[in-house]
């Protein structure tokens, strides 16, 4: 089966002034295959972060390849990687990142009516769905102020996934929630994931990652283990139990 | 240190905006100081040259015999009078005279020529060294003005030729002639030594005479001349005093100097916008900052002190700056001075003082600006994200209302209700640029196109033909009228006759005022008030007269008619800028004795060439003046019209130069302001061609606003300008002529286009990757 998204020996550098540079990426080969839902765990400034970036075209890479279904992500230009991102992938942030001179509605509707594929009133008809889904039909025309941190990451992932997009990436998606507001998103987007939409997700929790199908681990650059899990059955126990797996496979790395 | 800090990253922060204000207040002082440094050096010039040349505090011309006897006698007895003297001036026809060796006359030539020995007592005609000039035999001092037109030297030829007589001459200076100096006074003084001056009398026979007078009290000047019409002395031509010399002398270097002034103070004013918007963006920029300062203690004050400080520095450097380029400015601009009036030793304490100005309301509006600073308060500043963007979306329409605009579009006129009070400094620099471009544009269009005669206290009609005073004028225009009435290719022709009047005032003082009769009829005029004068009891009076006067129409002015006092209602006002200003029309049996000059208005048949029957009616006729419409207005405005050009030229630069530098410094603040909603708007699929046509929607439609209320306002606020500043020349309601294509397509499509391209190249700094997103 073929990749849906592939990196080959993927590096990354950073000039940090006139003379230096700072490699954070070291061949870096990564796999993820379409319905997979996949965390990447690690240290703080181990590059998971940077990772995420070169995989969704946001970052350019500095050597290696990136393939996202047929497209050569670092053949493409700024236009052509900004339509890629728009149709065929979303995003979903710590920070959440919605803009604040738009209602809540409208952050949502903002990639549909940009990408035009699709006709105003499907765009719409598909927002409305979406928040309702996610619980939050009745703060649709409130501003982003008004909402809480948990209901606002709701609204990101609404976003993420008006242009029905082939795969969503997120860089520590529950990182500012607390535990209960996190198991709720987890909940979302594992739903999500089970209508077939590819998550791949950057974490330090446990429990977060434990709920997903793979677990990539990277230490200073370099991905150095993973972890197979297999898609969860509903039930609690089961649960615990993946966390408890993950957690020793974490102590036998060293982390 | 946090306060350094701040500094530091603010000066690098807003290095551009800086560079921008320090530029804009350079301009202004430098303006500011030039303009100064021009009124110091022309008012300097010209009390030097009045003082040099001693001029007469009153002159009559006059045309005709003279009673010297009795003149004398008055003279003695009017204890208002210093000293008098009578010259006699040589009248010399244009075609006879010949300057430099061009072999070219001044035939066609607008100026009065004649021919003067120098004085030796006072009215002196002076030297480039502001020494009067006594000429040598076979020697001429020409005057300044042709010597600057024609670049003419000491030593170059001068020849009359006229009948018999041919006289060579050579020039032996250029000469300042305080009473005619300024181009806008149509008689020029030649001085010749004793010797030709008798030959040149003995050939030419037409004469004029300059009486004039110092007085005791020169400021008594308008008491003394009633009193000398109220004698009946010769005055058959104009009366002059020196507070006229003054004003014709200062006139055009006078209008430079106050457009210099108001350019400078325009320029201020824009900087200080700039500055007001830098400054409310670094505080915006840095007001977290400013919070933690005052929660962990320190006193607003202090803050304030370093952004103070820091323009302080920058107004200081730049108006000293400006001083300094000013002083070779002031030199350019004040070359006409000199060349005309001389070189005073001028006071350079006033262009240090105009300087200082500028930099005292660039500090003092600095310091309004930065009373902010007391208004933040730690609490707010620490849990919002700044001043400028309160809450969220409030107030714009929900981006699914916006159908039918492309998204960018969308965004981008939101942005601009959003944030009006931001977009509001673009707005109105924009609004200012488009005024100060289109109110010279109509008044250029104005000023060129024929309707404006009615500006100039004449009907339209396709020839002119004057006659000017001379011996053999009345016959002269017996025989002219008798051509006109035979000639089948004249369609119809008007005689109008202008003649001097005496008028009284209210308090019993008599002046004259010219008037013209005649066919007022055939050539009708616009008048801004009433209508042509239809009996012998009206009398129609040109705006400044009847303002001059006091009087409004229905109001009666007395007259003098055939030597009775007579009181003749007011019919009509109308708008006139010819001589002066002041002239009235009526129909009053006139004084053959007292007639100035005879116009004829001719309209010629259908299918004859204007410039033909020109040709040749001024052939027949000489030496009367034909000229047609266009050539009648061009020789009287032709020089306004030039000066206008240019200062058009000017504004249309000035206008698209500023647009263009605020635009691009408006467009980089607001981009490191966006920074946040720009990187999320790229991380989520835009690219950076949407995001440009965002910025360059709003920059549009910021400036479609500014062009709107621009071209509204020059329109009703800026033809009211226009006429104010004309109605002191007789124009007091100007209606603008309009080319539509021009003001109104050309014009926009310019700005709309410097505006897309500034905006386009200004943001092309955003073509790198997202990045930012993390
Ligand atoms: N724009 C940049 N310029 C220079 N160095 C950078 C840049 N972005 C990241 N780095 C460096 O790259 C390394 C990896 O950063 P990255 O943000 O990917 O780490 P991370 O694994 O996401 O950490 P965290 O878990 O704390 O988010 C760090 O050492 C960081 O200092
Ligand atoms: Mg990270």
């Amino acid at each position: 089966m073929n990749a849906l998204l592939k990196s080959t020996n993927l590096n990354k550098s950073y000039r940090i002034d006139a003379n230096n540079e700072q490699q954070v990426l070291f061949d870096v080969n990564v796999q993820v295959h379409r319905g997979e839902f996949i965390s990447v765990m690690g240290p703080s400034g181990s590059g998971k972060s940077t990772l995420l970036y070169n995989l969704c075209g946001m970052d350019r890479r500095s050597s290696g390849s990136v393939q996202f279904k047929d497209h050569t992500l670092e053949t493409l230009s700024e236009p052509q990687l900004a339509r890629v991102r728009l149709d065929e992938m979303g995003f979903v942030f710590q920070q959440i990142h919605l803009l604040r001179n738009l209602s809540i509605m409208d952050n949502v509707l903002l990639p549909g009516y940009l990408s035009k594929r699709c006709p105003r009133r499907l765009i719409e008809e598909r927002a409305e769905e979406l928040l309702n889904r996610t619980g939050i039909a009745s703060l649709a025309d409130r501003s982003i102020t008004q909402a809480s941190g948990g209901q606002l990451q709701r609204v990101g992932i609404c976003r993420a996934l008006i242009n029905e997009p082939d795969i969503i990436f997120g860089d520590e998606p529950t990182g500012a929630l607390n535990s209960k507001a996190s198991a709720e998103i987890m909940e979302l987007l594992t739903e999500v994931n089970r209508t077939g939409t590819t998550i791949l997700l950057v974490t330090h929790d446990v429990r977060v990652a434990s709920r997903t199908h793979r677990v990539l681990l990277m230490k200073d650059g370099r991905l150095v283990s993973e972890k197979a899990l297999g898609p969860v059955a509903d039930g609690s126990e089961e649960v615990t139990e993946r966390e408890a797996v993950l957690a020793n496979w974490l102590q036998e790395n060293e982390v | 240190m946090i306060l350094f800090r701040v500094l530091k990253r603010d000066l690098r922060r807003s290095r551009g905006t800086m560079a921008l204000v320090f530029a804009f207040v350079t301009l202004s002082a430098l303006l500011m100081s030039g303009g100064a440094g021009l009124v110091v050096t022309l008012f300097g010039a010209l009390d030097a040259l009045f003082e040099a040349a001693r001029v007469p505090d009153v002159v009559q011309m006059h045309t005709g015999d003279i009673d010297f006897n009795r003149l004398d006698r008055w003279a003695a007895s009017n204890p208002m009078i210093a000293a008098y003297r009578t010259d006699e001036m040589i009248t010399v026809d244009g075609e006879a005279l010949y300057l430099g060796d061009r072999g070219v006359s001044e035939d066609e030539s607008v100026m009065d020529i004649s021919f003067v020995r120098q004085s030796e007592t006072f009215d002196l005609l002076l030297d480039m060294e502001n020494r009067p000039f006594q000429p040598q035999p076979g020697m001429v001092g020409v005057p300044i003005f042709f010597a600057q037109r024609d670049d003419l030297q000491v030593g170059d030829p001068v020849t009359l030729r006229t009948g018999e007589l041919k006289m060579e001459l050579t020039i032996g200076a250029i000469i300042r002639d305080a009473l005619m100096n300024p181009s806008i006074v149509h008689s020029k003084r030649f001085v010749v030594h004793e010797d030709e001056y008798e030959t040149l009398r003995r050939e030419i026979p037409e004469t004029e005479y300059l009486i004039s007078f110092r007085l005791r009290e020169p400021e008594k000047s308008e008491e003394f001349i009633a009193a000398y019409e109220a004698a009946g002395l010769p005055k058959v031509g104009t009366t002059l005093d020196k507070n006229l010399f003054r004003t014709l002398n200062a006139l055009s270097d006078g209008i430079v100097a106050a457009v210099v002034i108001l350019l400078s103070a325009l320029l201020m004013v824009i900087a200080i916008l700039c500055l007001r918007f830098t400054i409310l963006a670094s505080i915006e920029e840095d007001y977290r900052e400013i919070g933690v300062m005052k929660a962990i203690g320190m006193p607003a004050r202090d803050i304030r002190r370093i952004y103070v400080a820091k323009y302080l520095a920058v107004a200081l450097l730049a108006s000293a700056a400006g001083y300094l380029l000013s002083l070779p400015l002031t030199g350019l601009l004040a070359r006409d001075i000199t060349v005309y009036l001389g070189s005073p030793e001028t006071g350079a304490l006033v262009p240090v003082a105009a300087a200082l100005l500028v930099f005292a309301i660039v500090v003092v509006s600095c310091l309004i600006i930065l009373r902010r600073f007391r208004r933040i308060s730690a609490v707010a500043a620490l849990r919002s994200q700044g001043i400028g963007e309160r809450g969220g979306a409030g107030g714009a329409p929900r981006l699914r209302r916006l159908k039918g605009l492309g998204v960018n579009v969308a965004l981008g006129l939101r942005d601009v209700t959003q944030r009006l009070r931001l977009y509001g400094l673009l707005g109105f620099i924009f609004f200012f640029a488009v005024f100060i471009i289109i109110v010279p544009v109509h008044f250029y269009t104005t000023i060129t196109s024929p309707s404006f005669v009615s500006y100039m206290g004449i009907g339209r009609s396709e020839l002119r033909i004057d006659l000017q005073q001379s011996e053999s004028m009345d016959e002269r225009f017996r025989v002219l009228e008798a051509a006109l009435a035979q000639d089948p290719e004249v369609s119809q022709y008007a005689a109008l006759i202008t003649s001097q009047f005496t008028l009284f005032r209210e308090n019993g003082e008599s002046e004259i005022i010219i008037l013209e009769t005649g066919d007022l009829d055939r050539f009708p005029l616009d008048y801004l008030q009433g209508g042509t004068p239809e009996t012998s009891e009206e009398i129609a009076l040109s705006y400044l007269n009847a303002k001059d006067l006091g009087v409004e129409l229905g109001d009666t002015v007395p007259l003098l008619v055939d030597g009775v006092r007579k009181d003749l209602t007011v019919g009509g006002i109308y708008q006139d800028i010819t001589k002066g200003g002041r002239t009235a029309k009526g129909r009053l049996p006139y004084d053959h004795d007292s007639v100035l000059w005879y116009t004829f208005a001719v309209d010629l048949a259908p299918g004859v060439a204007v410039a033909d029957k020109s040709r040749e009616y001024a052939s027949r006729f000489a030496p009367a003046r034909v000229t047609d419409l266009a050539g009648y207005m061009d020789q009287t405005l032709g020089t306004t019209i030039g000066q206008l050009q240019m200062v058009t030229i000017v504004a249309i630069v000035l206008g698209l130069g500023i647009s263009v530098l605020v635009t691009a410094l408006f467009l980089q603040m607001l981009i490191r302001k966006d920074a946040g909603r720009i990187s999320i708007m790229q991380s989520i699929g835009f690219s950076v061609r949407h995001i440009r046509r965002q910025y360059q929607t709003t920059a549009i439609a910021v400036l479609a606003l500014g062009l709107l209320l621009g071209t509204i306002f020059s329109n009703t606020l800026g033809e009211k300008l226009v006429s104010f500043l004309w109605s002191f020349m007789g124009a007091a309601r100007i209606h603008f002529v309009v080319a539509p294509v021009k003001a109104y397509f050309v014009l926009p499509l310019l700005f709309a286009g410097a505006v897309a391209v500034t905006t386009r190249i200004t943001m092309s700094k955003l073509n790198r990757p997202v990045g930012g997103i993390k």
